[in-house]
């Protein structure tokens, strides 16, 4: 399993939707975002190896047996042309506000598609009515891919702010499992979707 | 006009904007065109080429070498999956 999670633009949810995916898929997690801190953030999570970091000048071999999720973007990466094309899966997560998060999502995904077809839209972050009629409209535009929603939740920030998924929040049990139980569901869904690669 | 006209004529301006000029060309993108620094990544080679030959052959470790110029330092699980593949396919041979 491959699975490459990518957008040209900041701040649309890759980070936190692909090492919430990969500590779900217990995998390796190999990012190109080597200054924003990412690693610092988040290495405690994974054991010894699992979190790889690429830099813009290293060249990019994949190895063919591995489990693998990457974490490309907030810039246009050249080498995103040959990776997706390797990965079983492509997902571009989009947190929208407004026309400047919306565009490079589209040109995105009208690009990558000439390398890929398992695209999916991973809306989140987002206010839930404008991500119900944005899902409409993208499935709409895109009938061949899938559209996620994941609602705007202060329970995601948690992964950065203390390592925990919001699967390990849900098995805690108690109150934070039945506030939590729609978004974990959303998060199944999205998880059983990818699960199939 | 109500919030969810807005929202649909945004949509529709933006997806004809993305259909006239909407592509993006990864491969002429020379924002990271950094090229490799050439001495330092052969030097890492020829020393993971020197410690880790001795375990396979060499038809096999030009196999695995992709496995080992995307990681660091292989772990000893990765090291032992490694062989463990390895074996594997030589018994199928």
């Amino acid at each position: 399993m491959k699975i490459l999670f990518y957008s040209i633009k900041g701040g649309q949810g890759k980070t936190t939707h692909s090492i919430s995916y990969a500590k779900h898929r217990d995998c390796f997690y190999v990012t190109n975002d080597h200054e924003s801190g990412t690693v610092s953030i988040y290495s405690s999570m994974f054991s010894e190896n699992q979190l790889q970091v690429i830099k813009p000048e290293d060249s990019l071999d994949i190895p063919v047996d591995f489990d693998i999720v990457f974490d490309f973007g907030g810039w246009v990466d050249e080498r995103v042309n040959h990776i997706s094309g390797l990965c079983d899966v492509v997902v571009v997560p989009i947190c929208h506000q407004s026309k400047a998060d919306l565009m490079p999502c589209m040109k995105l995904v009208k690009s990558l598609s000439k390398y890929n077809e398992n695209i999916v839209i991973l809306i989140n972050n987002t206010e839930k009515n404008e991500a119900q009629e944005l899902k409409a409209h993208l499935s709409e535009m895109y009938p061949a891919l899938k559209v996620f929603v994941i609602n705007k939740s202060r329970y995601i920030g948690r992964l950065a702010d203390e390592g925990k998924t919001v699967t390990e929040l849900y098995q805690q049990g108690g109150l934070t499992k039945h506030m939590i139980k729609p978004l974990f569901k959303q998060f199944n869904d999205f998880y059983n979707y990818l699960d199939n690669f | 006009m109500t919030k969810k006209k807005k929202f649909d004529d945004l949509f529709k301006q933006t997806a004809n904007e993305v259909d006239v000029n909407g592509d993006i060309d990864f491969v002429k993108s020379d924002i990271h065109n950094i090229p490799p620094k050439k001495s330092t990544l052969k030097e890492t080679k020829e020393k993971r080429t020197n410690k880790v030959q001795g375990y396979f052959t060499a038809t096999e470790f030009e196999e695995w070498r992709l496995t080992f110029e995307i990681l660091e330092k292989p772990s000893d699980r990765i090291r032992r999956l490694v062989l463990d593949d390895i074996k594997r396919r030589r018994e199928k041979d």
